[in-house]
This record gives structure tokens, C-alpha cells and sequence, in this order.
């Protein structure tokens, strides 16, 4: 789950509570017309409702209960188990191979090659600049045109227009090696260690 | 706010989890004529019809969920710190923002006589706004000004962009509590 929708979840429920809040403080001190403030929390109205419907209401509250339990997993695993960008599976040579749509139903052998071990490759090459600490590389999408996440560490004095040089040639070997072609490239730098040496 | 946003989810979810299992239990437990498993079904009849809408309790309860809603929901429309700055170099490229402050922090206290550092860098329409905070003396404000430029051009920012660079006296900023946090 992504941060902007995690906020966007979270202005629904402020928006919620606040007008829960305003609406039960207005009806509380009784201004609210059609509510009594002297009435009871369960109000003979609903205690009516609720014996004219027996035996259903309680297998509403069930699948109310349901609902609820349900809602809470699909939050948990949504937030554990966070896939903004689902990761590339394998990698079917023949979508890069074919040249004809005819081609690719060819059922003689298939190669397949890992979308990770793809990824590992990329980041073996990014790291071979000494500026480059550590590469992290994640391919989302699908093939042909998957999207590259790469996140890098770089040394405090490392050189921006050097490094984005070496990052795009590895990147295009990685595209013409692949055979794939870019839907999206985000780059994400991280500067390491103090900066330079205080001098006093 | 991130953090906090993931874990009030996190503690909702839970909550959510355990109460509707709880609900349909209790249902099951209602249906079959047997007392509650954790809810004390005579005792929450008696409660809830007999307290009213304008009961103190009530009217806190209520008065507690709007704050909360209110404190929400202001948490949630100010602007946010950016995780990440974006490159005027290339299409798609970013610097982590800490990393950054952290690293202009550094350059400030590089040069000679300045010292506690704090760097501060927000987005600004498509560049960068940095405003530094140092200890030394007002007459260093230009050199760390010059200093941190020249970082920030090898970091890929704009030289439009603008820097602030603000030095306290050793002495004001031992009056205010020593060094200025980082």
C-alpha cells in the first residue's frame, strides 16, 4: 500500500470522524431536529426494529461481523505484503524472439530466464562504477515493456553527470541484452557517509 | 507522518480483524441461547438503554472523536516532508532528501571556522530551496554560501535555485541550547 494512498485512506476517516463528531455534538445538546437527546443509545425505535425483523437481524450483524473481519485481513495483507509494483516473473524468450504473433504459440522447447536474475545482472554492471556503492534494481511490469526501479548508493564525492552517464550506457546494454524496451526508468540516489572532512 | 500512517492502519486492520471474528461469535453465541464469550450481552442492554445521548461520558466520547477526526485530517493536508528531490540531470532521476541535508550539513561545517551545521532542502516549483544553518562567525556566510552552491550544482540543482545560509555566533547559539540540531 502506497503512502499516497494510505493518506488518501486516512482524509476519508478524518473526514468521518470529524462528522461524526460535529453531527453527535450537535445532536447531543439537542439541536439536531428528528433526535432526541434524551432518548437512550439504542432507542425504542430501533429495539422495535430489531424484534419485528428476529430472527434476520442477528444473521445481519453476522455478515456485518464478517465484513468487518474480512475488511481488517484485506488491510493486513495489503500493508505486509506491499506490491505497488508487481515484480516481473519469469522472462519467456519467445515474446522478444518472435517476430510474428504466429510465432509465439511454436511449441518446440521454451527458455525462460529468471526476471530476478535479470535484475541481479543489471546490478553486477551499475556497481562496476567505483562512484557506486551498491545497486538495487527492480523490474515491475510485464514484458516486453517492464518498468526499471533502480536505487542507488553513491560515495559523497561522486559526480552526478558521471554517474547518470554510466547508469544510462548500463541501462541501454541492459534494454538491447534483455531484448525488452524501457516502459519507465525511476532512479533513485542516495549520498553516503559524512561529507567532506571538517577543517577548523 | 508516513510511519504513523502505516501503523494506525496497522493497528486498525487488527482491530478490525478481531472485532468482526469477535461479533460473529458472540451472533453464534446469541443464536444458540448462551451467555457471551467476552461480552456481557444483559449487562451491555442495560448500559446502552439507559445511558442517553446527553450523558457526560457521551458527549466526550463524541467531542473525542471529532478532535480526533479534526487532528486527522489536519495530520493528513499539510505538506509533507519529500522523501526524494527530483534532478533537474535527467528524466526520472531523484537524491534521497536526508541524504542530501546530511550531506550539505557536511560541506557547510567543511569550511574553515563553521561548525553544527543543519541543512534544510525542500522542493521549490521544479528546483530546490536550501537553507543552511551553521555556527561560526557572519562574515563566513558568503564562503559557505559559495561552498554549498558549488555542491549543490555538482548535485545536479539549478544555480537559480535559491540558498539561504544563516551563521549564529558561537555565543547565541551556546545561549540557545549549544549546537543547532542536525
Amino acid at each position: 500500500m502506497t503512502d499516497s494512498r494510505l493518506r488518501v485512506l486516512w482524509t476519508v476517516v478524518g473526514l468521518a470522524l470529524t462528522a461524526v463528531g460535529a453531527v453527535g455534538l450537535v445532536a447531543s445538546l439537542g439541536h439536531l431536529a428528528g433526535v432526541d437527546e434524551n432518548a437512550p443509545l439504542i432507542w425504542s425505535g430501533l429495539l422495535r426494529l430489531w424484534r419485528g425483523v428476529a430472527p434476520w437481524g442477528l444473521a445481519v450483524l453476522g455478515v456485518l461481523g464478517l465484513l468487518l473481519a474480512w475488511l481488517g485481513a484485506h488491510l493486513l495483507r495489503r500493508l505486509l505484503w506491499p506490491s505497488p509494483h508487481p515484480v516481473m516473473g519469469d522472462l519467456d524468450l519467445r515474446i522478444v524472439t518472435a517476430t510474428t504473433a504466429d510465432e509465439t504459440r511454436l511449441p518446440p522447447g521454451t527458455t525462460r530466464v529468471r526476471g530476478g536474475r535479470l535484475a541481479r545482472g543489471l546490478e553486477r554492471d551499475l556497481a562496476r562504477d567505483p562512484q557506486v556503492r551498491r545497486a538495487s534494481v527492480t523490474l515491475t511490469g510485464t514484458a516486453p515493456n517492464p518498468e526499471l526501479w533502480i536505487e542507488l548508493r553513491l560515495g559523497p564525492r561522486a559526480t552526478l553527470t558521471t554517474v547518470r552517464d554510466h547508469v544510462s550506457a548500463a541501462v541501454g546494454r541492459f534494454w538491447v541484452t534483455a531484448g525488452l524496451t524501457p516502459g519507465r526508468l525511476d532512479v533513485t540516489a542516495r549520498l553516503d557517509g559524512a561529507g567532506a572532512a571538517r577543517v577548523r | 507522518m508516513r510511519l504513523l500512517n502505516r501503523l494506525a492502519v496497522l493497528l486498525v486492520a487488527l482491530a478490525l480483524l478481531v472485532g468482526g471474528v469477535l461479533v460473529v461469535i458472540e451472533v453464534f453465541a446469541v443464536a444458540l441461547h448462551r451467555p457471551g464469550l467476552v461480552v456481557d450481552h444483559d449487562g451491555w442492554y442495560r448500559t446502552l438503554t439507559t445511558t442517553r445521548l446527553r450523558d457526560p461520558w457521551v458527549r466526550t466520547g463524541i467531542v473525542t472523536t471529532g478532535v480526533l477526526g479534526l487532528l486527522t485530517l489536519i495530520g493528513q493536508l499539510v505538506r509533507w516532508k519529500p522523501q526524494r528531490l527530483p534532478i533537474r540531470l535527467a528524466e526520472g532521476w531523484h537524491l534521497q532528501r536526508r541524504s542530501v541535508e546530511r550531506h550539505l550539513a557536511g560541506t557547510a561545517d567543511s569550511v574553515p571556522g563553521v561548525g553544527g551545521a543543519n541543512a534544510v532542502v525542500r522542493r521549490r516549483g521544479g528546483g530546490w530551496r536550501t537553507r543552511i544553518r551553521a555556527v561560526g562567525e557572519a562574515s563566513l556566510g558568503p564562503a559557505v554560501e559559495q561552498t554549498i552552491r558549488r555542491e549543490l550544482a555538482r548535485l545536479g540543482a539549478s544555480p537559480d535555485d535559491p540558498v539561504d545560509v544563516e551563521m549564529v555566533g558561537p555565543r547565541s547559539a551556546r545561549r540557545t541550547g549549544g549546537r543547532p540540531r542536525r
